[in-house]
């Protein structure tokens, strides 16, 4: 089986970006893990524990879905990669499955990881559940708050959940208490990265285990005869995004498209569109493109999804649009709405607003094709989280 | 394993020296620049050396102290707050160095800052400010080799940080740009968090002298002048950080002011100091 891990230059670094800047306490316990999943992932058995969970408990592969009315006149295919017809977390399942099977066979009987969405808290508690090992999810009051029904699930399927109240009490907030939560409580907790960022060997263990995304969206285009022009995903933690490119980053014909959070869009208000705006800089763990201010201080954040707002971002990510195989696009709040309304009218499908950020790019990457073209469209998750948002009764 | 120590001792070299001479241990507290502001910043620092304080770590506020526990992470809140951050740190410095020569000051932080002003700028103006080293808790020495070399270039280096868990080879380390002393840190966990029991330090400080010649400061934990007391009978110094900004947080928030609220800041110190001046008899 392939493994995104050809896609590191040298040990956790992608180009320049990447490493280990943690607390030195961490370095035996990143040592630690590197080694665990590098053995795990040359072992059949874990292989067929970790297939038999993406098949029966995520219930992968998920399918490809060319929209029919959603499609501006004149303009290019689109075509949905449906992680959100997945069980429990949209395409965050894929990373967390692995994660907590490597937790149990490292013999640790507990897992701690943040979330901004909600995806990746639901799909950690959710496997946490299966496997028996105990869970504590960290998310900020304001996403917490926005996103009811995630809260709810997390509790139902028995995880710990710690609110944040600090800093911007959202998904950067939850990643250090999480983070902090497992410095203290690294000999019998494993922390289960929801994307591809942090410390290595985070990146890369997340990015091989997403990589399913990529894999069964090449085989799935192929098998319908269509050729893309072009792939685009929503950068939150990248997770998606790297697991989708990953199936096509040696293929130079095909554009790799990262969409970027905007925010409301007016000109100086806060927005998460650090590929494009960010610096070089260090932060969670990794040397990355970071959105600070020339004192290195992280900037805030904003955008209507929760899971894109967030400043820094996936060094594999960082290096590939430095060196331009990758492009960027932002995408505002109410480009992302509209997109996300608009499908689900037309099409019966309602995707999530991280989701929508990438609908909204596809529609104006689409018009510049000719109509035999084929854009692919990430969906990561569902909309259900975002209903509150989405509708509002009179 | 250190450097061959160079002609001119630097502030820190010196400070131990003195220190062994005199039969007494090192006395290292920190406090973030510009909490509450720049100026009862600088009036706090004169006010630590007053009080017995030998080396003053200082922090540069960062909007992310991932490895503070609560009571720093206000403290780098309060500082942002005031305007702090890495450039006023180092102005706050050279502010300190007018009337303080000898004192050595380690500034204290996070990758990020120093990445975003440059490691080769960064050195040069520590350097010119009178900085005499540098602690970033997220910077592990397998990560530093450009920050390092440009340490080196102005003279200042790198405090490693050493815990029971980690290998040698990630704290031991000979090379330039490296020095001062070892920051020995007993327990796991952000700042703030359990204190080692005395076994645990008497290991940790055990190995550290195994693998290095540098002297040995602990940190992380010690909450009260008796612990400080107990590690002082083992290492060559003692780090007093989150137990005395909790003192100077209830002070700040009490009726006390001017000369009184100094008062009361010194007798904190003097508490620590001490105690661990005092000949030690056991727990």
């Amino acid at each position: 089986m392939p493994t995104a891990a050809s896609l590191a230059i040298s040990a956790g670094r992608f180009g320049t970006f990447g490493g280990q800047f943690v607390a030195p306490v961490l370095l035996p316990v990143l040592d630690r893990l590197d080694e665990a999943f590098a053995a795990a992932w040359a072992d059949p058995a874990f292989h067929f524990d970790l297939e038999t969970l993406m098949h029966r408990f995520v219930g992968r592969p998920t399918p490809i879905f060319e929209t029919r009315s959603f499609r501006p006149e004149k303009a290019a295919r689109i075509v949905l990669k449906r992680d959100d017809l997945t069980f429990n977390g949209g395409n965050y399942a894929n990373s967390a499955v692995g994660q907590c099977l490597l937790a149990r066979r490292m013999g640790l009987g507990a897992v701690v990881t943040d979330t901004g969405s909600g995806e990746n808290g639901v799909a950690t508690a959710a496997v946490a559940a299966h496997l028996g090992l105990r869970c504590t999810i960290y998310m900020g009051r304001k996403d917490a708050d926005q996103q009811s029904p995630m809260v709810r699930k997390i509790r139902l399927f028995g995880a710990d959940l710690g609110i944040v109240e600090e800093a911007d009490r959202a998904l950067s907030a939850a990643t250090s208490a999480a983070i902090r939560h497992w410095m203290g409580n690294s000999a019998t907790t494993a922390y289960v990265a929801g994307a591809p960022i942090g410390a290595h060997p985070f990146p890369t263990i997340v990015a091989t285990l997403q990589a399913v995304i990529g894999r069964e969206t090449r085989l799935q285009l192929i098998d319908a005869g269509m050729h893309p022009t072009a792939l685009l995903s929503a950068v939150g933690g990248g997770s998606s995004t790297l697991g989708l490119f990953s199936g096509f980053v040696d293929d130079p014909g095909i554009q790799l498209i990262a969409v970027e959070a905007g925010g409301s869009g007016e000109p100086g208000a806060p927005h998460a569109a650090r590929l494009r705006f960010g610096r070089r800089g260090i932060f969670h763990g990794a040397e990355t493109l970071v959105l600070a201010d020339d004192q290195g201080q992280l900037l805030p954040t904003a955008s209507i999804a929760p899971g894109l707002s967030y400043p820094g971002s996936p060094p594999q990510l960082a290096n590939m649009v430095t060196s331009g195989r990758v492009t960027t696009m932002t995408i505002n709040d109410h480009e992302a709405l509209s997109a996300v309304r608009r499908l689900a009218a037309g099409e019966g499908v309602l995707v999530c607003l991280e989701a929508g950020h990438a609908l909204a790019a596809a529609e104006k990457v689409g018009r510049q094709l000719s109509p035999d073209s084929v854009v692919v469209v990430m969906v990561s998750a569902s909309g259900d989280k975002d209903i509150d948002r989405l509708w509002q009764e009179e | 394993m250190e450097n061959p120590a160079p002609a001119l001792p630097n502030r820190i070299d010196a400070m131990f020296v003195r220190l062994r001479a005199e039969g007494r241990k090192a006395f290292v507290t920190y406090t973030v620049a510009a909490d509450p502001t720049f100026d009862a910043s600088l009036a706090m620092l004169h006010e630590f050396v007053s009080a017995g304080i030998d080396l003053i770590e200082l922090g540069y506020p960062f909007s992310d102290p991932i490895l503070d526990g609560a009571t720093i992470q206000k403290a780098n809140r309060r500082a942002l707050a005031a305007g702090g951050n890495l450039q006023r740190t180092l102005d706050l410095c050279k502010a300190f160095r007018r009337h303080d020569s000898t004192t050595p000051v380690v500034l204290m932080g996070y990758a990020n800052p120093l990445a975003v002003m440059g490691y080769e700028r960064f050195a040069e103006r520590a350097a010119d400010a009178g900085v005499d080293g540098i602690i970033a808790g997220d910077f592990p020495i397998r990560e530093a080799s450009p920050l390092l070399a440009a340490l080196d270039r102005h003279g200042l280096v790198m405090i490693p940080m050493a815990a029971p868990s980690l290998s040698p080879a990630d704290y031991a380390v000979d090379k330039p740009g490296i020095g001062g002393f070892l920051y020995c840190i007993p327990v796991v966990g952000p700042t703030g968090g359990p204190s080692a029991s005395t076994d645990a330090i008497v290991q940790a400080v055990e190995r550290c002298r195994q693998h290095s010649r540098l002297p040995v400061m602990v940190g992380f934990g010690v909450k009260t002048p008796d612990m400080a007391a107990g590690v002082a009978s083992v290492a060559d110094g003692v780090i007093v950080a989150t137990a005395l900004i909790d003192q100077f947080d209830r002070l700040r928030a009490s009726e006390l002011r001017g000369t009184a609220f100094d008062d009361a800041v010194r007798a904190n110190v003097q508490a620590f100091r001490q105690a661990i001046d005092r000949p030690w008899r056991g727990a």
